[in-house]
Order: C-alpha cells, then structure tokens, then sequence
C-alpha cells in the first residue's frame, strides 16, 4: 500500500556514467531514502560523496541508472523529457545557491515564470506572484530587476519563485552558500517559517551547522547514506 | 502561448546590448534597404517611362536611320552621314500616299541651335526646332494659346512661332499667353537675328525623366520647317554642310491600326525596300511604342534581378550573422536555460523563446531596412525627378522575408538551446 504522506520514495538508486566504457563510474551504489509530507529534511556530505548527483535525480533533473523512485506519488520510470519537465515545474521548487534569477526580468515576472510554464492565466499568475513576493518581504520591490537586488534580497525572490506552483518539497541546494552569514541566517528563518506552514524541504549543504537545524540529517559519502540522525529540530 | 512573454522579453534583450544588435541586424538593414530602395526607383521609373510613352501613344511609331550590318551582322563604321542617307520629304509624302489612311499625324523636326529670345530688354534662352504642321500634338505639347503651325506656315516662308508660357513671362511680363499671341519677338541664333511673329503658346512643363529621355521641350521654340530650312543654309559653309532631311520621324497610326509593332514592321519594310536597298551604309529602323516599352521594361527587370540577387547574397550572409549571435547568445545564457528548464520550460518554450528573437532581431532589421530604403528610394526618385511612391508590397513581402529568415537562421541556435542538459547548463560558468 502506498503511504499518501510519503513524498520521495528511493529505493536501490544507482546512478552509473559512462557505462560500458573503460571509465565507467559509479557515483551512487543504492541509495534508500524516504522523506515524508512537512518533513524539513537535509543531505549533507563532502565534495563527490554523490550528493549532487543524487540532488539532480530528487530534482528530476537527472535519471537513476537503477531503482526505483517516485515523487508524490508519481512513479519516475522511463519518463519523457517533457514530462520529466512537467513534473519539475508542478512538483519541485528549486532554490539554488547562485538564485539564477532570469536577468533582464522583474522579480515579479521571475516568481510568475513557473506558473507561465505551468499555463496559469496571466491575471492569476500576477496576483499570485505579488502575493508570494509580499510573503517573502519583497513586496516592495517587485519591479526591480535582479541586477538591481542585493544577495538576500535576490535569494528571496528565489524562494518565492520557488513556491510558485505550490510544489511537493522544495529542494534547496547550499541556499546560504553564497550569502554572508546574518542575509543567510535570515533566508535559513525563511525556510523555518515555510516549514511550519507545513511545506516538505529537502536542503542540500555541506553545512553541518545549518543541516543541524533540521529535522533529519542524511548524511551521504562515497555514493552510500552513511548516517541518519534527528537534527535539533530548531524551531523558532 | 508565451509569444508576449517571448516578446518583450526579446526586446529587452536586444536593448541591453544596443551595438551588438545594431552590427547583427547590419546584413539584413543592407539587404532590405536595397531591396526596397531599388523597388522604390525602379517603379517609379517604369511607370513615369509608361507615362511618358502614354502620352505619346502606344501607336506611336519611331522612324530613323540606322546603320547597316554588314553581311557577318557587324555593324558598318563606313563613313558618316550625308544627305541620301537622310529621311527626304518625297519619301515621306510616298510613305503616306501608300498608308496616309492608316496614319493620324506625323512629326518630323530639325534642330537649329540654341537662341537668345528678345523683346526690348527682355531676354529668355531656348532652343530653336524646325517642325512640320500639327507636330506638337504628337511630342505630347499643350498649346494652351492660340495654335499650333499649320501647313501654309510650314511650307511657305512665314516666320512665326510657338513658345512656352516661361517665355511669355519672361519677354512680356504684363501680358498673358493670349495677349502674346501676334506680339514680335527676336531671335538672335548663330546664323544671325531674326524676326517672328507669336502665334502659339505651349504650357511648360516641369522638367522631368521624360523630358530628359526626349529632349526638354520646356524651352523648345518651334518655328516653320521651311524657315528652319532657311536659317540652316544661311548658316551653312565649306566645313559644315547642312544637309536636307531628317534622322527620323515619328507617326502616330491611327485607329485603324490594331496591331502597331506589324504597322512598324510595314512601315520599316516600305522605307528599305523602297529608298534604302542600294544604300550599302544604312537602313531604316521602325519602333512601334509597345515595342520601345517592351525593352524598357525589360532592361529595368534585368537591373532590378541584378540588385536583387546582390540583395539576396546580403540577407544570406546577414542571416548567418544573425545565426552567429544567436549561438553565441545561447551559450552566454545556457545558465538562463538550464533555470528555465529547472522551472519547468519544455524544450519546445525554450526553443521558441530563441526563435522569437531571432525573428524580433530581423523584423526590426528589416523594419530598418525598409525605413532607410524608402527614403534613400524616394531621394534618388526626386533626384532624377521622379515621383517615387514605396511600394507597400515589396514593404510587406520585405518584413515578412526578414521574419523568415530570422526563424530560418534561428532554427539552429534555439534548437541547440532547446537540447541543452539542464544539469549541464546550470552548471555552467
């Protein structure tokens, strides 16, 4: 039977790269993992332990070579391209560490861009994404454009952006690797806040400070999940 | 779905790199400009070269000599002209007595030299043209008063004349056309200062292509043919020798004629059957209008297939700079695609999004082009005095082609885009 509440479903992920040649590697050796609805949850681990790599697959960015994975109950098999895409932008929020906001274009226009993906009518998609700007703080600066924004400010707008089509989990990759540590502590608040509104929140970090204040920490090495522990939960 | 979206997003793009687009947009400026610009010319040539030969009639026909080809068809260099070779009245009266029925009326002219035309203090330049009766009516001359020469005038040793309007204000600034009319004017001519007496006056028209293509008659002075004879032999010595007759003539048919290009082929076989079998050195050449236009028209199509093709070759290379910006644009945002893919754009968004601003970049190239061409069309139009209209279809067809080749040569680049791995394009530094 399926658990309604089970969000990410792994089980035996590997992820292999050029396979059949001399330099075939395997970068994930079966991954089990499992993270529940309203779960805010964290994946910690050194460069190359396979954490991006298995960040891609959760993201739906990437293929497992083996295993099974399903997203809110979406079975991620043999899926097209575009369905892949569908499924990106209905059931993941992604929040990245360079916000990649789309230059040239409002924060407005950058929050409402999932929702033009996911065809929301233009009215709609506007109200929406002011509303979520107003949620994040950013309400008053919903005309700039990202050149004109500070780090904070821009993963901010990230975060809204993110939130967009109302996702399953948000997947955060080191979202405060690239802000000072008081703008990070702020967008840290933020995901804490998102969480007790009840919002499923994977974080990727090498941070164990950071992963510590979530619920569960993952920790992955060498293409393994090599520990689980309870975080301190830190609510505030 | 997401063409607004595309759009402005496009138009802000090409605004944050002003110089970049303008140097893209170059080949297909180049390209349309020239199209249109030639278009522009080229209409308004050929209709005012249509125009012109309306007016004189399309069963007008052009009578003159010619030189003969010798047996291998090379044209004869044999010697100039002397009077046999010339157009003589008595084989114009012959011409007509065998097919007077078929024809309206007839012109022949003789040029005398340019004249200084007095009245008192009063002066006016202009040139001095012999003409038989009822010539004007055939080079398409308004006599707006009195009349024009009539065949006593022209045969007999009448010195009267027909001038234009500008001369009526220049020599008799009080009075009208109507007044002049039977007023005295001098001509003072190379051959000596003569007296006329007014009996015509013309409306002058406003130099243009047509009267560069026949001869301004703006300031034409027409005076008897007989007279005309008279002044010539008495300007006449050893060293130049004026000599009877005509390098041609033209004749208007009447309805009668149906078929104008056979007329003057009748008219050409009458004339080199009849004066011209013995002369070894030169022939007679006859042009029906209809024919006239049909070289015209065709030498203006073989200038305007050049100019197009040399306008294709700048649209094709243009096209290909713009693909070149194109491919770089893709890589310079491969980061911007791999989001956009990450937020969920299909490939099918992304490469649409790259081919509507490819296709935003030519239609404002072409929109340049066309702005540029019009008015370099319409200068060039009033240079040669012309009134030069855009053509709106070769505008229409000149912004769609550049929307064409922007989806055309913006296939490849946001085909590239549309295939890029997210993982890899957001990775990408």
């Amino acid at each position: 039977m399926e658990n309604k509440d089970l969000i990410i479903d792994m089980k035996g992920i590997y992820k292999r790269f050029y396979i059949g040649q001399p330099n075939e590697l395997e970068i994930l050796k079966g991954i089990d993992l499992q993270v529940y609805r309203g779960e805010f949850v964290s994946i910690v681990g050194a460069s190359g332990s396979g954490k991006s790599t298995l960040m891609n697959i959760i993201g739906a960015l990437d293929r497992p070579t083996e295993g099974s994975y399903s997203l809110d109950g979406v079975p991620m098999g043999e899926v097209p391209d575009d369905l892949l895409s569908d499924i990106r932008n209905q059931k993941i929020g992604f929040v990245f560490q360079t916000f990649n906001l789309i230059p040239r274009t409002s924060a407005l226009n950058n929050v409402a861009l999932p929702m033009l993906y996911g065809g929301v009518p233009r009215g709609l998609r506007t109200r929406r994404a002011k509303w979520l700007l107003e949620q994040v703080g950013m309400g008053e600066r919903m005309s700039h454009q990202p050149n004109e924004l500070s780090g904070g400010q821009k993963q901010r707008v990230a975060i809204a952006r993110a939130m967009a089509n109302d996702p399953a989990i948000i997947l955060a990759d080191e979202p405060t690797g690239a802000l000072d540590t008081s703008t990070g502590r702020l967008v840290m608040d933020l995901f804490h806040r998102l969480h007790q509104q009840g919002k499923t929140i994977v974080l990727i970090t090498h941070n164990p400070e950071l992963a510590l204040e979530t619920q569960r920490v993952i920790t992955i090495s060498d293409g393994r999940v090599i520990r689980e522990e309870e975080g301190k939960s830190l609510c505030i | 779905m997401y063409l607004k979206e595309n759009i402005l997003l496009a138009l802000s793009g090409l605004r944050a790199n002003k110089m970049r687009a303008l140097l893209t947009m170059l080949g297909i400026i180049i390209g349309i400009s020239s199209v249109i610009t030639i278009t522009t010319i080229g209409n308004a040539v050929s209709r005012s070269v249509s125009d012109l030969f309306a007016d004189l009639g399309a069963n007008s026909i052009q009578i003159y000599v010619q030189s003969k080809p010798d047996e291998y068809g090379n044209i004869n260099w044999g010697r100039g002209f002397e009077e046999e070779d010339l157009i003589q009245d008595e084989m114009i009266d012959q011409y007509l007595e065998m097919f007077g029925s078929q024809v309206d009326c007839w012109a022949v002219s003789q040029s005398v030299g340019s004249a200084d035309a007095l009245n008192g203090n009063n002066s006016a330049k202009g040139n001095v043209t012999g003409v038989n009766a009822n010539a004007l009516g055939i080079q398409n001359i308004n006599i707006i008063a009195g009349r024009d020469l009539n065949e006593q005038e022209v045969d007999g040793d009448k010195w009267v004349i027909v001038l234009s309007d500008r001369f009526v204000r220049d020599l008799f600034p009080r009075l009208t056309p109507q007044q002049a009319i039977g007023q005295e004017v001098k001509l003072r001519l190379a051959q000596g200062t003569y007296t006329f007496m007014v009996v015509g006056v013309y409306k002058y028209e406003v130099s243009g292509f047509a009267a560069t293509m026949t001869g301004d008659t703006s300031t034409t002075i027409f005076i008897p043919l007989g007279v005309s004879d008279t002044i010539l032999q008495d300007g006449s010595t050893d060293t130049s020798e004026w000599m009877k007759g005509y390098y041609q003539v033209q004749i208007r048919a009447n309805s009668t004629v149906t078929d104008s290009q056979l007329f003057a082929q009748q008219t050409e076989d009458f004339f080199n059957k009849r004066f011209y079998r013995s002369n070894p050195y030169y022939q007679i050449s006859a042009q029906s209008m209809d024919s006239m236009i049909g070289s015209m028209t065709s030498m203006m199509s073989t200038i305007q297939t050049a100019i197009s093709v040399i306008a294709a070759i700048s649209l094709l290379v243009g096209g290909i700079g713009v693909m070149n910006i194109m491919l770089v644009s893709v890589t310079e945002r491969t980061r911007e695609i791999g989001t956009r893919k990450a937020l969920g754009a299909k490939n099918s968004a992304i490469r649409i999004q790259f081919i509507v601003e490819s296709m935003i970049i030519c239609m404002i190239g072409g929109i340049i082009g066309v702005l540029l061409g019009t008015t370099v069309g319409l200068l060039g139009s009033a240079l040669l005095k012309v009134p030069g209209t855009p053509s709106v279809p070769a505008i229409l067809i000149a912004v769609g082609f550049s929307m064409a080749i922007g989806i055309f040569f913006g296939y490849y680049p946001a085909n590239k885009a549309a295939k890029l791995d997210p993982i890899e394009a957001l990775r990408y530094e």
